[in-house]
């Protein structure tokens, strides 16, 4: 060691760091992103943001483009923090963008296609766009999705091999502002495209409906019922039964056992208490509960409007 | 967020440029060799002005380095008290020029940064699961809540540097080492040891009205009794303490186990209408060498008297006994209550009864003798001699993505895969990290396609293949190769896998939601559930690309593995229906106990063999009620259970040792575990044609909260850590090694014989005569059972009959009556290997489920 040099020691000193929740933000800068995550009921879809801030989602059960919207892409936090599988926001409107449930038919367009089988996507290596890879009926399509404006949305759908039966594509016209197919193809009034045999390539150009609403960063909610649903209810019942924790039946202005420091006491179940439990769960450890598993920390998750909600929400629940 | 903190983390272990007097005498000792500087302290030095110097209040020597006379607090710094029977002058010098170049064991510092923000920086005492304790200088203990640790780094030494510079001069320097130097235990005072008979001191303790009673035992065993609180503190073994010259005793408490009772552990009845007592103690008594607390216990409600003589029976510093004679007030049938904790133990028995699980005891009506059994875990790390844990530096995803490996495997030309918890696929190779893929969800397992090139992973909404087309390094095709079965979204919806057989099929295991769809059994506590449509299964992908149910009765099956038989084995964890986690070789057909899995099969005729697009939301109004008994019989019984609470909590998936490079234990499974932080080793054999076998603890602990295990092909045992979800820890990878010219002492395998057990060594056993006494047999088994895991039911001892160690030391025979259906606990106590090696991991659990026929 040639030179001394000193620690500087801390001893025990507080210093306040505030998330934000852009920290956990995935952010597009020069290549597409694609992250598999839960948005919508649909749990497996795939959500695509590229650069310049158009945003969508790919239904891989239904093959379709599911949702769209322009912004910022998705807040990561549902994966990132706790035991992750949460479901992610997406930084944007959602806009109407007119693709029926089911709009890829093989064959006829009135019936609903025998197996619709996801195969995957394959990322362009220069700039991460995914084209997606799917078997109708049997039949081989790749999908893109595009954006070359605001509120202009382009699918393009490739049929790798030329020889295949009559195909279509089914839109609802009237959620869109327009519709447009490329040169030889058509677009019935009703929103059917058709792609006859030899045809290896279509596209549609959407125009959407510009959308109504900006978009504010999702206020997290503060329904104190809908709060306990989401955080609490999986380890604390409402109707006295027993699980993880303890149960919120017979909570609110009732006497109960609780350790703390090493002794037990008894306390009323009022709004300090219910305060405190939730924001310093192990304080005093309701008898019964010494061994259980510890309760996550809710301030990770919440802040401190819906703990307030949280706290009012059982302070509603009387016996 | 996690960059800011990083950022205030990493300045506050910042090194700072020292000021220029601690500088300057710093150069003029360096300038000096050390073997100089030795001399000099021992000619020039002088004892008694370093002993001034080590008060100095602004030196502060002492505020660290000494435990306050009557205090129960940790020392900040180690114990200097014997400093010179422990360290030569040469090494004293260089810990205090460098205090960070050696740190002693026990004295680590690390800086805490909470989830509020707080830094919290002082010394380890104390790391489990549920929370971390440190040192704080001035502050004593200060204990953090796992949970709310955001980050833990290991920081310098928690020793200033600047002590020089409180130093006048380069003589004071001498004068310090000097003392230091002479510091030994015979200038301590006499060691207090009892030779012939027990002795029984009593210790006053600052701010407590009765004085400890510190007892000595002529075996070297100490304990400390408190009789304010009425409850055993701690147990060491070594000399009492020291006596003074004027008689003071100094309890030698440096390596004291505590007990972790609570104060006043004694209640009346239990739950509604349970009450607390007032406590009067009454004295002591020495008796058949044991000394006897004798302690009354009044009801504050009623007035009634119960009186209670405590004694400890000390078998060994890893077991206790406690004993309580209990004399009951005529007029009642209360009973009462005795708080326990059994985290802090490997096992806790007594012959009261359960009242809640781990934590209290009450007696039964009446009872007058009621026994507590602690079986400790031995203190520090266990690392069977040959094996060395080192850490690969994982890389840095970008935010807000982390680093937690699930799994690894390697490909041929020396690359390693790493999926992690956040999607993406790590590469590693010659030392530099790349990422492969990414954007996937939750991956949990890897396996390198035959290409070498492409890389299979399990995320959790399909069973992917990662093309590398172009070779570059990067996957660019992200292949669905299955996604037949049901993924609502819950978070407990986990898929595990894949592992592949040689011809080409690959199996993978899906974990049942915690809630939200159909129960197996409404009325009971936190049931999983199922979503219909394969969760809790083990599904199979045939060479033909075709998905097909394969084994249906898991949880949260955390961990699939495939031995070199192309055999396929599962981890499941402890909860409804599951007893304790286990380890489970899984054939087609399987069903292994979770009954809420059984609506998939086939005769209900509710799930369609293949899920698509037109079942995906299938809902079912009603599910037809499961007949209990019908799938009591259906239920294969695991192969191993992986004892909870003792060996596992959490486990991930077992590798199987390969035959060359990991030692002696070639085929058996290897599992980690996230809650414990160690490492357990399996043993299998088959009997009656199907697996059992003993579970061994093997590491303990690691760095970190480890789950996933893999060998690579030179047999090293790698190691991934979590960094979130059941208890937080840093997310790591840490590789196991083995070095040839070792070979540890373990028991190697445990073989069913028709009369008992053969405990195969992996090194001849000493020839001394091994007592029959110093093995313990146990015998349990686990309830089958809806409520969340099981205790120990019917745990009793079972009497060794004989013992027979085999020609070659290698064998020894236990001779015990056998039973189907239990667990045997198998404690061999101190055993000794042919060239004095104590046996470390001295106790095993053998899974009987079927005899010899």
């Amino acid at each position: 060691m040639n030179k001394l040099r000193l620690i500087m020691q801390f001893t025990y000193s507080a210093v306040a760091v505030v998330a934000s929740a852009a920290d956990f933000d995935i952010t597009v800068t020069d290549r597409a992103i694609v992250q598999r995550c839960v948005t919508s009921n649909e749990a497996r879809n795939i959500a695509v943001g590229m650069p310049g801030g158009f945003n969508f989602t790919f239904d891989p059960v239904r093959c379709r483009l599911d949702t769209v919207w322009f912004g910022e892409f998705l807040d990561y936090r549902g994966e990132a923090t706790g035991r992750g599988g949460g479901k992610l926001q997406i930084l944007g409107v959602k806009q109407l963008v007119g693709t029926e449930e089911l709009p890829v038919r093989i064959g006829d367009a009135e019936r609903e296609p025998k197996t619709i089988r996801f195969e995957g996507y394959r990322k362009e290596p220069a700039t991460g766009i995914p084209t997606f890879l799917f078997r109708v009926d049997g039949v081989a399509i790749e999908q893109r999705v595009l954006s070359f404006g605001s509120d202009q949305v382009t699918i393009e759908l490739h049929f790798p091999n030329d020889n295949h039966p009559h195909c279509y594509y089914r839109m609802d016209p009237v959620a869109v502002a327009s519709v447009d197919v490329n040169e030889n193809l058509r677009i019935s009034d009703r929103g059917v495209m058709q792609i006859p045999p030899g045809e290896n390539w279509a596209q549609i150009r959407l125009r959407l409906m510009p959308s109504q609403e900006k978009f504010v960063r999702q206020k997290p909610t503060t329904n104190g019922q809908l709060l306990y649903a989401l955080h609490c209810m999986s380890c604390h019942t409402l109707d006295g039964k027993k699980k993880i924790g303890p149960s919120f039946a017979d909570l609110w202005t009732k006497e109960r056992i609780v350790m703390r420091d090493g002794q037990n006491e008894t306390v009323v179940a009022d709004e300090h208490y219910i305060r405190e439990s939730i924001l310093q769960p192990q304080a005093a450890i309701v008898q019964g509960y010494e061994n259980a598993n510890r309760m996550v920390d809710i301030r990770k998750t919440l802040n401190d409007e819906q703990i307030d909600a949280l706290v009012k929400f059982l302070m509603q629940k009387k016996p | 967020m996690n960059q800011a903190k990083t950022y205030l983390l990493l300045l506050c272990i910042l090194f700072l440029q020292s000021e220029s007097h601690a500088e300057e005498l710093l150069n003029k000792l360096k300038a000096q060799s050390l073997p100089t500087l030795v001399a000099n302290a021992s000619t020039h030095g002088d004892q008694a002005r370093g002993a001034e110097i080590f008060r100095r209040e602004k030196l502060g020597c002492a505020k660290c380095h000494e435990r306050a006379e009557g205090s129960q607090q940790n020392a900040i710094g180690p114990d200097l008290t014997r400093i010179g029977d422990q360290r030569k002058p040469s090494q004293i010098i260089e810990a205090i020029i460098a205090p960070n170049a050696t740190i002693t064991e026990g004295f680590q510092s690390y800086v805490v940064l909470t989830v509020d923000g707080l830094v919290v920086s002082g010394v380890l005492v104390n790391q489990s699961a549920s929370e971390v304790v440190l040192a704080v200088p001035d502050k004593g203990e200060v204990r953090i809540p796992a949970d709310d640790i955001e980050e833990m780094q290991k920081a310098k030494s928690a020793m200033p540097s600047d002590v020089l510079k409180e130093l006048a001069n380069e003589q004071e320097f001498y004068d310090l080492i000097a003392y230091l130097s002479a510091r030994k235990a015979s200038a301590m005072g006499t060691p207090l040891v009892a030779t012939k008979n027990l002795i029984v001191k009593e210790v006053p303790d600052d701010g407590q009205s009765l004085p400890l009673l510190a007892v000595a035992r002529p075996d070297g065993i100490c304990y400390l009794y408190d009789p304010n609180n009425f409850r055993l503190d701690s147990i060491w073994e070594g000399p009492l303490g020291w006596l003074s010259k004027d008689g003071r005793l100094m309890l030698n408490r440096s390596s004291a186990e505590s007990f972790h009772f609570r104060d006043k552990p004694w209640m009346s009845g239990v739950g509604k209408g349970s009450y607390k007592f007032d406590y009067k103690w009454l004295g002591y008594r020495v008796e058949d060498s044991r000394v006897v607390m004798e302690f009354e216990l009044k009801g504050k409600p009623n007035g009634r008297i119960w009186m209670i003589e405590e004694s400890l029976e000390i078998p060994s510093l890893l077991q206790q006994r406690i004993h309580f004679r209990i004399k009951h007030p005529a007029d009642t049938n209360e009973v009462l209550t005795f708080w326990l904790r059994q985290t802090n133990f490997r096992n806790v028995a007594t012959n009261g009864q359960q009242a809640q699980r781990n934590q209290l005891e009450f007696l039964k009506p009446g009872q007058t003798d009621f026994t507590v059994t602690l079986s400790r875990r031995r203190s520090g790390q266990t690392v069977p001699l040959g094996y060395s844990i080192s850490r690969i530096k994982g890389p840095k995803p970008e935010k807000p993505f982390l680093f937690e490996p699930t799994g690894f495997d390697f490909a041929a030309d020396g690359t390693t895969f790493v999926s992690t918890r956040t999607g993406a696929i790590w590469r590693y190779h010659d030392e530099k990290w790349n990422l492969f893929a990414d954007g996937l969800q939750e991956t949990q397992g890897v396996r390198v396609a035959e290409n070498g090139r492409d890389v299979f992973t399990m995320q959790k909404p399909e069973l992917t293949l990662l093309e590398d087309t172009d070779s570059d390094g990067v996957a660019d095709v992200y292949r669905s190769v299955a996604n037949g079965f049901r993924y609502t979204g819950q978070y407990h919806e986990f898929a595990y896998g894949p592992v592949i057989n040689s011809n080409g099929e690959m199996f993978f295991s899906t974990g049942l939601s915690s809630s939200g769809h159909h129960e197996a059994k409404a009325s009971t506590t936190g049931q999983m559930s199922s979503a219909l449509g394969y969760r809790g299964w083990m599904m199979k992908v045939g060479t033909d690309g075709r998905l097909s149910p394969f084994a249906a009765g898991f949880r949260s099956p955390a961990g699939i593995g495939m031995n070199a038989s192309d055999e396929i084995f599962i981890t499941d964890n402890q909860g409804d229906w599951v007893a304790s986690s286990y380890l489970s070789h899984v054939e087609a057909g399987d069903f292994l106990g979770h009954p809420a899995t059984l609506w998939d099969r086939e005769e209900y005729g509710i799930t369609p063999r293949t899920l698509d697009y037109k079942n995906v939301d299938m809902r079912v109004a009603k599910v037809p009620e499961l007949n209990e008994e019908e799938f009591r019989t259906l239920r294969k019984r695991p192969a191993v259970w992986l004892i909870h609470g003792d060996l596992t909590n959490s486990p991930g998936n077992p590798s199987f040792c390969p035959p060359k490079g990991f030692g002696p234990f070639e085929g058996q499974a290897f599992i980690a575990d996230i809650s414990h932080r160690a490492i357990v080793r399996v043993a299998l054999e088959k009997v009656e044609g199907q697996y059992q076998g003993a579970v061994f603890p093997f590491i303990r602990p690691l760095g970190s909260a480890s789950f996933s295990t893999a060998f690579d092909p030179e047999g090293r045992l790698w190691i991934g850590s979590v960094g979130r979800g059941w208890t937080t820890g840093d997310p790591m990878i840490e590789v196991i090694t083995f070095d040839k010219e070792n070979s540890p002492f373990e028991m190697q395998r445990i073989e069913l014989t028709e009369s008992g057990f053969d405990i195969h060594f992996t090194q001849p056993i000493a020839a001394n005569e091994i007592v029959r006494d110093q093995i313990s047999i146990k015998r349990f088994h686990y309830l089958y059972w809806a409520e969340y895991g099981s205790d120990r039911q019917d745990n009793q001892s079972v009497a060794v009959q004989s013992l027979h160690v085999s020609p070659d030391r290698r064998v020894l025979s236990i001779g015990i009556p056998l039973v189907r259906d239990k667990v045997y606990e198998i404690d061999l106590g101190q055993i000794q290997s042919a060239s004095g090696r104590e046996l470390e991991n001295n106790f095993a659990y053998y899974t009987l489920n079927e005899l010899l026929k």
